[in-house]
């Protein structure tokens, strides 16, 4: 039964390309000895991609160096940076004592007290309100009435005789207002007071949008939990 | 060994030779060989070349297979009580003689060096073997991690001193093995201890390290291995008594029997191995943990006492449809809660009775409740939002641990995407990510009072965290390979880590350092766990193998033999510290007499006698279960045995 087994096996490797041949060697020698037959392929898809991205980028550092071909030293260059980039391993046992040895001389901090939930600072939870911007649908129409173009006043002075001229004649220390009040949207000022209890009120949180667009809809979740805010006061 | 000025003077006539007379000055002062000596530099050519050449050997690759042999042969035929110490001495020399030869470009040679001996090695070393014969030529040493460990670290070696004269003997006698001496010179550490030399079992209980043998030195200080003293928590048989007549000493109330008084009678004496309370600093009890407290310890008084002829039961959870999904599971202190992390990045969170899990009430809702009443954390709650099960969704990557808090407020999980989550059991979201380690993170735990909680990850690092700090407190550094599992010490001040280096070490919260090294798994260890009292430590290996060690000594105690056949990955004490129960992926749960193994040390002086008849005492029953391995055990206050595993099937 095993050397039927042996001979499909062996008449079944022919039929397998020589790729997977050497990823099946591969593995042999570090000591895989069990696997699904799919990890093979995914092995080899694996080294195609990591050898073309490596070789493209060596392709591209030859380019850089005004090389025609490409030289063992842009493969090895090209290396390094596919292992800097994906392949990293933990940094060296000194630098992670000398870390800990830094980090380690700072006492334990004291704990406050009648804290209810310990949490860092608000910026580094995930406790802020759920927002989701959402472009408002139609233009806005600006409010003020905008005087687009100076006023001209034509002054026409008759003259005794001759032909008449037509001036026009702005009026000396006429202040003509061009300028064009943009809409305004209001900005709510929100401010959280500290409770002693967990409960805060649901947070709005509204950006002014660019002008020209209009005021841009904010829509809110409701969040169910808030904890009390030492720190940090919201401010727009 | 050997003079060491005079290759240094060869070199210094060399440089003159040549009239490199800047080098010439460099070397001296460095060498600090001093004006005196400039004179008598006037070494015959035929000495010079010949100490020059004597540098040249060390890349002779005929004279290391001799060298080694010959060592071999040495260490055969020495006396019994040498034999096994020496014995240790192989790995290490093997190991460097193959860099060596592969450092100075005999390839060949250093792979039928391999080949040769190699298979010869001892069993356990012959996974690092595989990974250091990938190392083939000098370009490949670079990459190698196990190679650059050996190459920036010394392996330890402990040897009596009588050993250590009788290896220093031959060494004398064998003067064509320059090489053996360099690398005792360079790479190894040997650390003499007086008395006899040690028998193969004391041997074998050592040894096994990444890099050998811990030395004596390294778990010389002294470690608080006691538990803190607790603050009272008045417990009264009937809630409806006045609860605030808090004594400062735990006195029982004269009604309860004396039977069940057991465990309020706290030596009232200070435990001399006990950590002061303010060791380190800890979370003051607030009212609802205090409500909690007072709870567990009237369960705890209905607890049944376990014995060898009183074991547990065993109440098993199994998960199905789970087999490759669910990677870890954790129950709560009180029993009420599962939680289960899967591969898919997501936790499941199940309530194991009847009483369901609510969500809070929505803010707007929250404000009208009256904060002031008796039950207002259950009027907090959302009655309309109950389910059995939550889930939750937040990592990015399989989730490899997940831990609940004492006070079943929080639930803490980590994942392979390299963040530590905490989630709110209230609100059923994740509230917080700590972010540190840059690599997959393998265990987290949360101190036994809440507050602290500690990871540890494949960045060889465990740190310690506290809930309200993004950043941590503690970086523990030390392990020359991934911190596999992390464990918190009963009274909190320190921690226990194992790795992949096949050491334990405990750490001490308050300065990050570490205090005890422990060598003798044969192989990673995947589980820990405190006894009761906070003196002993059990770890679990992947080879199914569990060893006792004693935190005062940091010796093992005892090695339980290996009865399991796949790694252990679940490791629990009983609540009083007499069981001890161990699962592991071959799904059966083993029962061991934890007391008989304790009175073992402290009744025996030194050596093992009697051992195997011993040992066959220690374990009390094997139950298997058809094919779930075990993922968690966990007792319940009242000594129920609870399993988790995800039955497999028939694959």
């Amino acid at each position: 039964m095993a050397e039927k087994d042996k001979s499909k096996v062996s008449t079944q490797m022919k039929h397998i390309p020589k790729d997977a041949q050497v990823i099946m060697s591969i593995m042999k020698e570090v000591g895989i000895a069990e696997y699904e037959p799919r990890v093979v392929n995914q092995l080899l898809e694996f080294t195609y991609r990591y050898v073309t991205s490596v070789l493209d980028d060596a392709r591209v550092f030859a380019n850089h160096a005004k090389k025609k071909t490409i030289d063992l030293d842009d493969v090895r260059l090209a290396v390094q940076m596919q292992l800097d980039k994906s392949f990293t391993s933990p940094p060296p046992r000194e630098v992670l004592l000398e870390l800990a040895r830094v980090k380690n001389v700072n006492p334990l901090p004291l704990i406050k007290p009648h804290c209810g939930l310990r949490l860092p600072p608000d910026r580094y939870c995930l406790s802020a309100c759920n927002y989701r911007l959402k472009p408002a649908t139609k233009k806005v129409v600006v409010k003020s009435s905008i005087p687009t173009t100076p006023t001209i006043k034509t002054v026409t002075t008759s003259k005794p005789g001759g032909p008449q001229n037509v001036v026009v004649k702005r009026p000396p220390g006429a202040i003509v207002n061009v300028t064009s009040k943009p809409s305004v949207v209001p900005k709510p000022v929100l401010k959280f007071t500290s409770s002693s209890k967990v409960v805060a009120k649901p947070a709005v949180r509204v950006t002014a949008g660019p002008s020209s667009q209009g005021p841009i809809k904010m829509e809110v979740d409701e969040v169910s939990q808030k904890r009390k805010r030492e720190d940090d006061d919201y401010d727009m | 060994m050997g003079d060491k000025s005079t290759p240094l003077l060869a070199v210094l006539q060399l440089l003159r030779k040549y009239d490199l007379k800047g080098t010439e000055e460099i070397l001296r002062k460095e060498a600090n060989l001093g004006d005196a000596e400039y004179e008598n530099l006037d070494l015959p050519e035929v000495e010079l070349a010949s100490i020059l050449t004597a540098h040249h050997t060390e890349s002779d690759p005929y004279s290391y297979e001799f060298a080694y042999d010959s060592l071999k042969k040495f260490v055969e035929n020495s006396l019994d009580i040498y034999k096994y110490e020496l014995s240790t001495f192989l790995y290490p020399v093997f190991v460097h003689m193959y860099l060596i030869l592969i450092l100075y470009d005999h390839n060949e040679h250093a792979k039928k060096f391999m080949e040769k001996f190699g298979p010869e090695q001892e069993d356990y070393y012959q996974e690092d073997l595989k990974r250091l014969a990938v190392v083939e030529n000098k370009d490949q040493i670079k990459g190698n991690e196990l190679a650059e460990v050996y190459n920036t670290n010394k392996f330890q070696v402990q040897l009596s001193r009588d050993a250590s004269t009788q290896l220093k003997r031959y060494l004398h006698e064998q003067k064509s093995s320059p090489v053996i001496i360099n690398i005792i010179n360079n790479h190894i550490q040997i650390d003499i201890h007086d008395g006899p030399g040690r028998t193969q079992a004391q041997v074998k209980a050592t040894v096994g390290g990444l890099l050998g043998e811990a030395s004596r030195n390294d778990n010389r200080s002294k470690v608080f291995y006691g538990l803190l003293k607790e603050p009272d928590i008045q417990v009264l048989p009937a809630p409806i008594e006045d609860e605030d007549e808090a004594d400062e000493t735990p006195d029982k109330p004269k009604k309860k029997k004396a039977k069940k008084d057991n465990i309020f009678m706290k030596k009232p004496k200070s435990d001399p191995n006990a950590p002061p309370n303010d060791r380190i600093p800890l979370p003051e009890l607030k009212e609802t943990d205090k409500i909690e407290k007072g709870k567990a310890l009237r369960e705890a008084s209905k607890r049944v006492q376990l014995g060898p002829d009183s074991l547990p039961s065993i109440c098993f959870y199994t998960l199905l449809n789970s087999g490759q999904t669910a990677v870890c599971a954790d129950i709560c202190d009180d029993s009420t809660l599962l939680a289960v992390g899967f591969n898919n990045s997501s936790i499941k969170v199940w309530t194991l009775t009847t009483v369901r899990l609510r969500g809070m009430k929505s803010a707007e809702k929250l404000q009208d409740i009256d904060r002031e009443a008796g039950d207002v954390l259950v009027r907090m709650m959302e009655e309309k939002d109950r389910d059995t099960c939550r889930t939750l969704f937040g990592h990015s990557g399989p989730v490899y641990k997940v831990a609940f808090d004492p006070f079943k407020t929080m639930l803490l999980s980590c994942s392979e995407d390299s963040t530590v989550r905490l989630w709110s059991l209230q609100c059923w979201t994740c509230l917080v990510v700590y972010r540190g380690h840059v690599w997959p993170v393998w265990d987290v735990r949360w101190s036994p009072y809440g507050y602290y909680f500690a990871s540890g990850g494949h960045d060889h690092t465990a740190r310690l965290w506290a809930t309200d700090h993004h950043q941590p407190l503690r970086i523990f550094a030390g392990h020359h390979s991934d911190v596999d599992c992390i464990q918190f010490h009963p009274n909190s001040n320190y921690i226990a880590t194992g790795s992949s280096d096949r050491t334990v070490r405990l750490w001490d919260c308050l300065t990050g350092t570490q205090v005890r090294i422990m060598t003798g798994h044969k192989s990673t260890p995947f589980a820990l766990a405190f006894s009761a009292c906070g003196r002993w430590l059990a770890s679990g290996a992947g080879n199914g193998e569990i060893v006792v060690w004693d935190m005062s000594t940091g010796l093992p105690t005892a090695t339980l033999p290996p009865m399991h056949s796949a790694p252990v990955h679940a490791l629990a004490f009983s609540r009083d510290g007499t069981i001890l129960s161990s699962g592991a992926l071959d799904s059966t749960i083993k029962l061991w007499d934890f007391s008989l193994i304790s009175d073992e040390s402290s009744s025996e002086e030194s050596g093992m006698t009697n051992v195997t008849q011993k040992e066959e005492k220690f374990l009390l029953r094997s139950f298997a279960t058809k094919n779930s391995p075990i993922k968690n055990l966990h007792f319940t206050r009242r000594n129920l045995l609870l399993a988790v595993g995800s039955y497999e099937g028939s694959s």
